[in-house]
Order: C-alpha cells, then structure tokens, then sequence
C-alpha cells in the first residue's frame, strides 16, 4: 500500500515538473516562432520596359519588381496589360500563351486565363494580381505597390 | 535483475544513480560545468537563428544586423541573449577551470580531464574574438584591427599568423570570411566536441576525492537542482537580453577608411592583456600569455599524485595567474574613466558610450 502511494506520489511528481518544463519552454517557442516567421516587407517600386520588347512570339515578358516576379503581356486587342508572374499554386513561374490566351504554369500545368483567373479544374485556386500599367509613347511602366 | 533484461536508458539511468555527489561546502563549484554545458545549448541555438538573417560581406554585415535588431520580431532579444550568454559561458567557463584546481581534479588520472578544459577555454575566447567583428561596425573593426596586429608581434611566425587571421595585411572581406567561418563552422564544432570529451571523461573517472560528509545521488537529485538552476538562469539572461540589450554600431565602410572611433576595447576577458601590453613590450605579453596557457596545460604533469599534497609552488604560480588576470582587468577598466588618451584610443568608459549613442545600452558595442 505505501509501495503504490509512493508510486502514485512519483507520477504527480513527474507531471507537475513536466508541466514546469513545459510552462518555461512555450513563451520561447513563442519567440522562435515570431523571430523565424519575418519576411521582408515588400518595398513596392517601379519597372520600365518599351513596347517593342513585347513584339515576340510570346507577346510577353518577364520583368523583375523589388523581387517580385512580373509579365507583361500585350494582349488580342494590343493592350498591354502585367500581372504578377508567380503561379498562386506552387510558385513557379507562369508563362505567356497568345493563342489561348491565357497563363500557363509548367510545374503543375497550373492554367490562368487572359484575365489572370485561374481556370477552374487545375491546381491554381487563386487569379493572378493585374498590376497597374501606364504607356506613354514606346516607354511602358509598371507599378508595384509596397506591401500594407 | 539480470543485464540482458535492461535498455540501454535502464543502464545509463541506474550508473547515473549510483553516482553520488558531495553536499557540502564547496559543492556550488560542481555546478559551473553544467553551466557551461546548458550555455552552449543556447549559444547554438540563439547562433543559429542569427545565422538565418546575417550576410557575411563588409556591405551588408552591418546591415543585417540592423536588421535583426530593429526589424524582425524578437532579433534584439535573440541577439542579446546569444551576446549575454557569450559573456556568461566565458565566466563560468573561467570558474569551473577554478573548480577543477581546487579539487585537483588533474591528477592521475584525470590529465585529459583538465587539458580539454584549457583548450576549450581558449577556443571560447577565440569564439568571442572572432564573434566581435562579425556586426562589422566602426568599433568592432578596428577591435579586430588591433587584435590581429598584436599577433604580428609573435615572435618568428607572426607575421605569418596575421596573415593567416586577416587573410591578407588588412582587416577585409577575406578577414570577416574568415572569422565568420571560424565563428560559425569550426570553432564551434571544437568546442561541442571538446566539452562532450570532457563531460564523458567526467563520468568515466567518476569525482575527484574531496570532502563532504553528505552525499546526494546524480540522478535524480543534483541532476534536478542543476536543471532548475539552468532554468533559472535562462530567465536571468531573458530579462537582461530584453531590459539590457546590445546596439550595433555605425556600419564600417571600407572604402572611406576612418580613424578608429572612441569607444574602441576588448571585451572583458581581453581586458587584461591590454593592460599588460601597456607595461611591457608587445612580444613580451604574447609570450607571457603564451607561458601562462602552457603552464596551465603542464599542470597535470607537475602535480600527478593526488596521494601526496600539492606542492606550494603551484598553488602559487596558479595563484599569481588568476589574481594577475582579476587585477589587471580591474586596471584597465578602472583606468578608463579618467584616462582621456585612451578614450579616444582604445578604450572608452562605459558611461561615454552611453552619452555617445543611446544604442550603446552596454558598453560592449557589438
């Protein structure tokens, strides 16, 4: 009988230390957490390119924002029209298909079409962003805005 | 119960509770060991972290620390406790060296016992050298600046050990590649395997004699005390990290070379030999300083029996070793204050870096 009390008294023990431990270690998880989940703000900035540069096959091209991935398309109607260029799926970059017209993702084949909505039925779940364009003369520029 | 019926955790936890501990006088010497150990812990994981945002290159250094400092979420906490906890393990490390005298601990045949431990202090105090430049800011460079000439005074290779250090005549970027490798690769790893030898050659002697009349088993009752008292410390070092944080320094530009700022001193531990360098000529202090580490590795050599009593001599030369260390790094600190020469040299008080630059919470500006 004094044999299982003592047991009885080692396990409360245990726990309670294990609690202690436990108590002690989870605001610095917490810390961890925080200090390892940062990522840079995105500053935002400007790109320009000229409007020959979209003349290609693809009618398009890849563009670089404060690291953000960017294409710049010239559609049917020869709008020029930029979204950015990271497939909402996995990352990757998406390219260019007049023919379609649509975004197109090789890793997953990831479908968006010309507005930059993801098609339904491939992987993507979420459109592109469409960012703000501004053609004067032969010299496009594209917006990105700094992120809230 | 028979061997084969035991796990091998069942083997370790019943030799570990066969180990008996003194309860005594002198038995809050056997804690700094531990101390050391559960430091290093946090070295490494606080080292780690800093490693996921820091940019080894004299451009960007500096501002990658700002960085950890002044944008990510925690950094200056995470930062601090990694500079808090370097001073820490140096002193406990300092303390358990003690320890290990006053036991007699060296003794056949615990040779190995003691050398690890020298050697991984003075890997300690290569980690700290080494970690000062990393932020790359004015102080810190011209610390590294004049750490590595002194090394230049070494006779015969020094010229060749400088070199070796800088990677070239100047502090550059080869010189922060360097350290940085050192601080984060190499030393490192010396130094976790060094303190593993030492705590395995620990068990595997079993304590030194000593006196103490009550025993407690390691495990689980020391064991317990040395945790709590580790948890205990981790709070200490929170509350400093976050109440008494470390600034970073104004950026070193290599293509505007500048006079070394005020405010420009060895850490603590460093202190001594700067004081030395001030009374006797350079090659002197290395060569001091170098007699003074192998006579603490001879130590084991020259007082092998521990059935016969230390002889005085060495108790003295040790002696004179650690008070010369205490007091002329209280020279040096105390010599700050008033000195203007220097605070415009290498040294500045703590107190005019705070006037300088509000970053400068602790004089240490790293």
């Amino acid at each position: 009988m004094n044999l299982m009390k003592r047991r009885e008294r080692r396990r409360t023990l245990k726990a309670l230390l294990a609690g202690a431990v436990a108590f002690a270690l989870y605001p610095f998880s917490k810390i961890a957490g925080s200090y390892l989940g940062y990522s840079k703000r995105k500053s935002g900035g400007k790109t320009t390119l000229k409007l020959e540069e979209l003349n290609n096959s693809t009618r398009s091209k890849h563009v670089e924002i404060a690291e953000e991935p960017v294409i710049v398309v010239r559609a049917n109607d020869n709008k020029i029209r930029a979204f950015t260029a990271s497939c909402t799926h996995l990352g990757c970059i998406v390219s260019y298909r007049p023919e379609e017209p649509g975004f197109y993702c090789k890793c997953h084949k990831g479908k968006f079409d010309g507005n930059g909505v993801n098609v339904p039925g491939s992987k993507p779940k979420s459109p592109l962003t469409e960012l703000p364009v501004l053609v004067d003369g032969d010299i496009v520029t594209i917006t990105l805005k700094p992120q809230a | 119960m028979n061997d084969r019926s035991l796990t091998l955790f069942d083997k370790v936890k019943l030799d570990l509770r066969s180990r008996m501990m003194p309860r005594g006088k002198w038995t809050w010497m056997y804690y700094f060991g531990g101390f050391v150990l559960f430091l290093l812990v946090v070295q490494v994981i606080t080292g780690v972290m800093l490693l996921m945002y820091y940019v080894p290159t004299p451009e960007q250094a500096n501002a990658s620390v700002k960085l950890i400092v002044e944008q990510v979420p925690y950094g200056s906490v995470i930062r601090s406790l990694h500079i808090w906890s370097s001073h820490c393990l140096i002193l406990f490390g300092i303390s358990h060296l003690v320890g290990l005298f006053v036991m007699r601990a060296y003794t056949k045949p615990r040779g190995s016992l003691w050398v690890t431990w020298v050697i991984l202090l003075v890997l300690l105090l290569g980690a700290g050298f080494t970690g000062y430049l990393l932020p790359w800011d004015q102080v810190s460079y011209s610390a590294s600046k004049i750490g590595t000439d002194i090394a230049e005074y070494t006779p015969l290779i020094g010229d060749w050990i400088a070199g070796l250090l800088r990677g070239g005549e100047h502090v550059s970027q080869s010189t922060l590649s360097r350290f940085f490798g050192l601080h984060v690769a190499l030393l490192p790893l010396l130094i976790v395997l060094l303190a593993l030898s030492h705590t395995a050659l620990a068990l595997l002697f079993g304590r030194p004699k000593t006196v103490g009349a009550i025993e407690e088993p390691l495990w689980p009752s020391h064991m317990l005390k040395e945790v709590m008292l580790w948890l205990g410390m981790l709070i200490v070092l929170l509350l400093l990290a976050t109440f008494a944080p470390f600034g970073v320094g104004e950026g070193y530009d290599l293509t505007a070379p500048s006079d070394p700022p005020s405010g420009v001193h060895p850490e603590w531990y460093f202190l001594s030999l700067y004081q030395l360098l001030s009374f006797v000529p350079e090659w002197l202090a290395i060569f001091l300083t170098l007699a003074i580490i192998g006579y603490l590795i001879a130590i084991p050599w020259l007082d092998p029996n521990d059935e016969l009593p230390r002889k005085r001599w060495i108790t003295l030369i040790a002696a004179t070793i650690l008070a010369l260390y205490v007091g002329l790094s209280a020279m040096a600190y105390f010599s700050m204050d008033s000195s203007e020469e220097k605070s415009s040299g290498m040294l500045q008080h703590p107190a005019n870096a705070l006037a300088n630059d509000h970053h400068y919470i602790y004089s240490y500006a790293q």
